[in-house]
């Protein structure tokens, strides 16, 4: 080691110690391969998904038991029952997109409510979730394993997109989608990459919260950022337990328009339920493996 | 791939991937060059076959911090045309004279320096990550070394 080594040592050193902390996940702006909308010549090449997402909203509790759907598609009766977690999402999001041409999608919704059950004690996790819209049609997800580590993954039922889409294309999906989300909104920590202060507030159900914030630059066109998208979230968090009440995301489509997203947590308690609803009779078979998470590799299922 | 291993592998290596990035782009743009770098990569054929993540990120991050200075460099010559302002530091840190010689480094010549003197990586190693030749790596380090040796030395 000479002086010099040393001295580049030195500024890389200051370089290295000096580095920003990364953006949050950005990755929930890149659109499934779910096909989004078809794409005119005419339209920019830009689609601002504004919507994208809805997919994971919502939908029905309680009443999915009753759904005859889905007792139907369930192997054996449904004697045995299962302790969970049981928890509602409601979603919903408003968007004002100023592109010339708006396209029609499939999904025409803005609203929707989530059910998900989570198995709890020893047993192997797992976790479905469903999605019901507005029409009546639903998206189911099973999860089995954890949430880094899942083993399974089945889903039944297609996930629809939100009902204003400008452009054409289809690469972006605004963040609170929900198409990959395979978990609830009160375990879903792992965003909260807050940016500034917390502080003491109320949800929109008056709960009682404490307030995380943070911004963040993203975009969703390839190795340079040719048009600006800005993503503003807010959660607001129990005081106690940390869990995530509600979240807002606000994305700003530089040029074009305002979507936010808000995805409250209405209920959560304990239950026994049937033990059917784990059940993948009649899902299609989207993931299986162990998908172990590391710096260096990954299995592909 | 589900998102979830995804958004794992990108807490995972981020951190690192961002420091890097420091290196290359300064301080205040890393953060983005590098969620440009996944979000391009994210649901590519590359990225659901490839069994080494993080040299993909790696190699993605260093080909987009090229593309983002030289577009950083247009900027700057447009606001000094303009004389708009004096453009942001991108090494604030560093002393001036010392952030100079820094920037006259070619991208890959940062990339090969601040792999070597932060993370103590062999040109044997950086030349596997990187995806270039051992000796590409040797030349660009020592010509980081002949250009830093003129205001470190």
């Amino acid at each position: 080691m000479n002086t010099l080594d040393d001295r580049i040592r030195d500024v890389v050193q200051t370089i290295g110690r000096t580095a920003h902390d990364p953006v949050p996940y950005p990755g929930r702006l890149v659109l499934p391969d779910t096909k989004p909308v078809a794409s005119p010549p005419r339209r920019p090449k830009l689609l601002v998904g504004l919507a994208g997402c809805a997919l994971i909203a919502a939908i029905v509790a309680a009443v999915v038991f009753l759904d005859s759907g889905v007792r139907s598609s369930s192997p054996g009766p449904a004697s045995a029952t299962v302790a969970v977690t049981h928890e509602v999402v409601r979603y919903s999001r408003t968007a004002d997109p100023g592109c010339a041409a708006r396209e029609p999608s499939d999904g025409t919704f803005d609203e929707a409510r989530t059910d998900i059950w989570e198995r709890v004690g020893p047993a192997t996790p797992e976790l479905r979730l469903q999605v019901r819209y507005p029409d009546g049609s639903t998206y189911d997800l099973i999860r089995q394993g954890t949430v880094s580590r899942p083993t399974a993954i089945y889903t039944r039922g297609q996930p629809r997109l939100p009902a204003d889409n400008c452009g054409g294309g289809g690469s972006v999906q605004t963040p609170d989608a929900g198409l990959g989300m395979f978990a609830g909104l009160r375990r879903d920590s792992s965003y909260q990459h807050a940016t500034g202060p917390s502080e003491p507030g109320l949800d929109s159900l008056g709960r009682p919260a404490t307030i995380l914030h943070a911004t963040a630059l993203v975009s969703y066109t390839g190795p340079v950022i040719t048009n600006r998208v800005d993503d503003d979230t807010t959660w607001y968090t129990d005081p106690e337990s940390g869990d995530v009440l509600e979240r807002i995301v606000t994305t700003r489509y530089d040029g074009i328009g305002t979507v936010v997203q808000r995805s409250t947590s209405t209920d959560y308690q304990n239950a026994e339920v049937p033990d059917d609803v784990f059940s993948t009779n009649g899902y299609e078979t989207v993931h299986i493996g162990d998908t172990a998470v590391t710096t260096t590799s990954t299995s592909t299922p | 791939m589900s998102e979830r291993t995804d958004d794992a592998i990108y807490r995972a290596v981020a951190p690192e991937l961002v420091r890097f990035a420091s290196g290359i782009v300064g301080q205040a743009d890393a953060p983005d060059v590098v969620a440009d770098a996944f979000v391009g990569l994210l649901g590519t054929e590359l990225w659901t076959r490839t069994d080494n993540h993080r040299a993909l990120l790696y190699r993605r991050v260093l080909l987009d911090a090229k593309t983002w200075l030289r577009a950083a460099d247009r900027r700057r010559a447009r606001e000094r045309r303009a004389a708009i302002r004096e453009p942001a530091s991108d090494f604030p840190d560093l002393e001036p004279h010392v952030a100079d010689a820094v920037r006259r480094l070619s991208p890959q010549q940062r990339a090969v320096v601040f792999l070597t003197y932060w993370d103590d990586l062999t040109p044997a190693v950086i030349a596997d990550l990187l995806d270039v030749s051992e000796g590409t790596v040797r030349k660009q380090l020592n010509r980081a070394r002949v250009e830093l040796r003129k205001v470190l030395a």
